[in-house]
């Protein structure tokens, strides 16, 4: 985009011919009609192939942590070409921006047809600017929708994991131990007490040996626990669950598409002013202002030339 | 030999580690040792061979052996995962499977808790008729 609108400016530049008004009349209607669709960007632009991104919700990706899973979908964008497309937009919207910033600035020391011809300039540096920006929000659009798909799609996959868990025979069986060892812990200082009336007062070796690595077995849990690597996604300092880390991501693109939706309104009406802009600057080219004709014929009026035909 | 292929060295290494310790070719087995003795102590009370006193002193060591395999088939978490029948019912009954345990919530003997368990009072031992089934 970047060299685009060089060469534009170069080959405004080395046209001479240009402030013809014809010429001028025809770049005009060319920026008119390029302002007015630039709303109306079409499909082949936005889905261009060279500026894609396809990720997939691969098993390894659900296996991962959630708040890995949102980073390791961020990196994967960053590398595609679409985020590359995106950077190479931004640099060519800046650089747009500051040459608007330096025509305007130059605009009024400037008189008669340079006006005109900066004048022109700059509607076709604002038309450029606008088809990258159209762009630039296509792109966004598309990465965000293909988040979204992928967050519903990683957030499903975690729900039928669970699902499945919670309805397999395996986990029932755990449930039903979970609840049996819980039962059993409660009577084990009434069972060791009893053994000892029974005339069994020394302890069973896997009784000692138990109870010496369970503290042990203690410690490398909370070791476990408080590594980094095996920290649990987190809100607002608050541990959360990975599907309601997924949940949260999922607002958060909700959030960023009515954003982008509130700048393509801003998009199009910008866009109506180049429109607005070229269309005066075409009638002033073709018509001319009217000022110049208005103070020939006051000239031109008898009532103004009377004394030049006779003498007082 | 470069960092990289170290830490790979390193994590095959621990990849292995993890293998051998999960590898178990019989989930079951603590629990199968715990049907065996509970089958020993139940042949103990039923056995006509023994004299009372023979039968307390058996009882007392068969008892002791129980407490740590019922906690030994509790804390395993690798039989849960073997989804067999067996685990499942042995969870389900823990009246029957733990006796010992279950025996001193109600304040009971093993065998006391086991002939409740399965409703057979000296009435209907009495009332019960020696017979072909």
């Amino acid at each position: 985009m970047k060299s685009m609108i060089k060469t534009n400016k170069q080959k405004y530049k080395q046209a001479p011919s240009v402030s013809s008004p014809l010429v001028k009349s025809l770049s005009l209607a060319v920026v008119l009609t390029l302002s007015s669709q630039v709303v109306l960007a079409n499909e082949a632009q936005f889905g261009d192939v060279s500026s894609d991104w396809k990720p997939v919700a691969s098993d390894k990706l659900i296996k991962l942590p959630a708040n890995i899973i949102e980073k390791r979908i961020q990196k994967d964008f960053q590398a595609s070409a679409m985020a590359t497309r995106m950077i190479e937009l931004d640099v060519a919207m800046q650089d747009g921006v500051s040459m608007i910033k330096s025509i305007i600035e130059l605009m009024p020391e400037l008189e008669g047809e340079a006006v005109q011809n900066q004048r022109f300039e700059l509607l076709q540096y604002k038309s450029d600017y606008l088809d990258a920006l159209q762009e630039s929000h296509n792109l966004h659009q598309s990465a965000l929708e293909k988040k979204q798909t992928l967050y519903k799609s990683v957030l499903d996959k975690l729900r039928l994991q669970s699902g499945k868990m919670n309805n397999s025979e395996t986990y029932k069986i755990q449930q039903a131990q979970i609840a049996a060892r819980q039962r059993m812990e409660k009577v084990v200082e009434q069972v060791d007490q009893s053994l000892m009336h029974l005339g069994n007062e020394k302890s069973s070796p896997y009784t000692d040996k138990y109870s010496t690595n369970l503290g042990q077995i203690e410690n490398l849990k909370m070791a476990i626990s408080r590594h980094q690597a095996n920290q649990s996604p987190q809100m607002n300092g608050v541990d959360i669950t990975s599907e309601e880390y997924l949940r949260q991501l999922l607002i958060n693109v909700s959030t960023e598409q009515s954003l982008l939706d509130q700048e393509t309104l801003m998009l199009s009406y910008m866009a109506k002013l180049v429109a607005l802009d070229a269309q005066t600057l075409e009638y002033e080219v073709s018509y001319g202002d009217g000022t110049s004709d208005e103070l020939m014929s006051e000239t031109n009026k008898p009532s103004a030339v009377t004394t030049l035909f006779y003498q007082e | 030999m470069t960092n990289f292929n170290k830490i790979l060295t390193a994590l095959i290494g621990v990849t292995c580690l993890i293998s051998n310790v999960n590898a178990k070719p019989n989930m079951l087995f603590t629990l199968e040792n715990l049907e065996r003795q509970r089958a020993v102590l139940l042949d103990n009370l039923t056995t006509t061979k023994l004299s009372t006193y023979q039968r307390e002193q058996n009882t007392n060591k068969l008892i002791k052996r129980l407490v740590d395999l019922e906690r030994m088939v509790l804390r395993d978490d690798r039989i849960a995962t073997s989804n067999s029948i067996m685990a499942k019912n042995a969870f389900e009954n823990y009246d029957l499977t733990f006796l010992v345990h279950a025996g001193s919530e109600s304040k009971k003997s093993p065998m006391a808790h086991w002939l409740q368990a399965l409703k057979i009072t000296n009435q209907s031992i009495e009332k019960s008729r020696a017979g072909a089934r």
